[in-house]
């Protein structure tokens, strides 16, 4: 159960988005998901469906994947929703007791609603048709400016890369964590929220211990392999700013502009 | 030619108990020995007995206590050899996923060229070679923690070979390993070293060191006995007295010898075995 959190993965593929410059792919994300908070009336909201179901096709990912990585946030959607429904102040549709329900909160809920899901769809393209290295090394890229201020960017870059690398093996340490104590009798189901709370003591001490032996082996093996920093280092994959790229920024920079003269004028 | 020449060599772990004063403890007590370029040395020894400390002093990731490595000439005590040395003498460990460091399988491999600074178009071949070399080509674009540990040990050799190093030293690569993914793992080693590669075989599987030109038998962080897989197997009390065992082809040999079945001294795999058998039923 607990291996089938699928956060940041990569979906393999040699589309076109697949093939953009993961600087361009980041720098756009970020302002898309600004642009979906520019929006606030649905024709925005058409275009920016529009957008992100044109980069989904491009991509050939499955629609599967992608809703895989939304069924673990539906909750939390469905929890904003009902709140901005009962909550938002206007004039009233249906009232019961203390609740009520107003245009206005319907008209909330709907945005707030199909804000989180384009917001979701949106960044999980980004992980879905970027591979972890291109990700870290475009985030390296984009941060090598602050270096000068003192920001060490291929460091965090290259904890970013190992962070993603190493979350499912430490699922499955987990996974196999809780059948070891499992199978000593450790209860995890039942009683209050402080007593499951506690439960969880048995769990992360051996996780703990766990993650710092693999730090440990891992450390030694980077060395081996002469890992010596920033120092000197090439990359099998170098970035290119190719024409694809440009086309891209065009047609995203052409959808900002559709987004932004839609609010100021309209 | 010697390529690895070990002199006199003590290692010692060093920790500090609860008044803070330091404490050693030997892990490695006054080895010397050589391993010649091009051949396949075996290190076996019971858990405890040194041989993954001695594995780590030959890259330069333990430095000696006393004594000296020297890996083609080069002192590994000196610190501006550290990266030869490393570039010379690759690694493979023994757990398959705390060695892979990225999250695709072509990444992973290209991690060491990248970190020596080669131009890009040369990664790519070395990188495309290497899995070809292990036979995962099909897999480079996949995540390392969907495969086989059998598979993963193999991208870890991958990654070392893509350094183009001259020496490899496994230590103890087959233990977390099922039977096909151990017998995978000693086949590339074994086809490493016909291709000219000098191989460092950590193991504490009989049946591994017998494939080897020279094996070594540590036993408290010392070499107790040396000598070919033959030799070695041939003393079966005193590798006994070592807790150690004698490949299950030998044993069975010795047994039937035993038994009165004339068989020739000195057999070692299940193939010799076969064909003295048969020798000796035909006559």
């Amino acid at each position: 159960m607990i291996r089938d959190i699928t956060l940041g993965q990569y979906y393999p593929g040699n589309s076109v988005i697949h093939k953009l410059d993961p600087r361009v792919k980041i720098l756009a994300t970020l302002l898309y998901i600004v642009a979906l908070f520019v929006v606030n009336d649905f024709p925005g909201f058409i275009v920016a469906v529009v957008l992100l179901e044109a980069v989904i096709i491009l991509s050939k990912v499955p629609r599967r994947y992608i809703w895989r990585g939304l069924k673990p946030v539906l909750i939390i959607i469905a929890f904003t929703l009902t709140v901005n429904i009962f909550m938002v102040g206007g004039d009233i549709i249906w009232q019961f007791g203390i609740l009520h329900i107003t245009r206005q909160g319907l008209r909330t809920a709907a945005f707030v609603g199909i804000r989180l899901v384009l917001l979701i769809i949106g960044s999980s393209m980004l992980t879905l048709t970027t591979r972890p290295i291109g990700l870290t090394d475009g985030i390296e890229a984009l941060l090598s400016p602050f270096k000068k201020v003192g920001l060490p960017a291929h460091e965090l870059a290259m904890m970013m890369t190992i962070a993603l690398r190493f979350i499912p093996t430490l699922l499955e340490e987990t996974d196999k964590i809780i059948k070891a104590q499992q199978a000593r009798g450790a209860d995890f189901e039942s009683g209050n929220i402080l007593r499951r709370a506690k439960a969880l003591v048995p769990i992360l001490v051996p996780l703990f211990i766990s993650a710092f032996r693999i730090a440990q082996d891992l450390a030694m093996a980077m060395e081996a392999r002469c890992y010596g920093g920033v120092v000197k280092r090439t990359r099998m994959n170098a970035m290119k700013f190719a024409r694809r790229d440009l086309i891209a920024t065009v047609i995203f920079c052409a959808f900002l502009a559709v987004i932004v003269l839609q609010r100021v004028l309209l | 030619m010697e390529f690895i020449r070990v002199e006199d060599l003590i290692f010692e772990y060093v920790k500090t108990d609860e008044g803070g004063a330091p404490v050693a403890t030997r892990a490695i007590d006054g080895v010397s020995f050589n391993v010649e370029r091009g051949s396949f040395t075996a290190i076996i020894g019971q858990n405890g007995s040194g041989k993954s400390t001695l594995a780590k002093n030959l890259n330069g990731l333990l430095l000696p206590t006393e004594g000296k490595v020297l890996i083609d000439g080069l002192d590994t005590s000196v610190p501006e050899n550290t990266w030869k040395v490393r570039q010379k003498v690759a690694m493979v460990f023994q757990n398959p996923d705390n060695q892979i460091v990225s999250a695709i399988v072509e990444d992973d491999v290209a991690f060491g060229p990248e970190n020596l600074g080669i131009d890009p178009a040369e990664i790519r071949q070395r990188v495309d070679r290497a899995l070809e070399g292990v036979e995962m080509g099909d897999y480079k674009d996949k995540a390392p923690h969907l495969l086989s540990g059998g598979q993963k040990q193999r991208i870890a050799i991958a990654g070392a070979v893509a350094m183009e190093p001259e020496c490899i030293v496994f230590d103890e690569p087959t233990a977390m390993l099922d039977p096909k993914g151990r017998r995978e793992v000693l086949a590339i080693a074994r086809d490493l070293n016909a291709k000219g590669m000098t191989v460092v075989f950590i193991t504490h599987f009989m049946e591994e060191a017998a494939c080897a030109d020279h094996v070594l038998v540590m036993d408290g962080g010392q070499i107790r006995m040396e000598g070919t897989p033959r030799e070695i197997f041939a003393r079966e009390e005193e590798l006994e007295a070592l807790c150690l065992g004698v490949p299950a082809v030998v044993q069975l040999a010795s047994k039937l010898k035993q038994r009165g079945v004339d068989l020739p001294d000195g057999i070692l795999t299940d193939d010799e075995l076969v064909r003295a058998l048969t020798e000796a039923k035909a006559e």
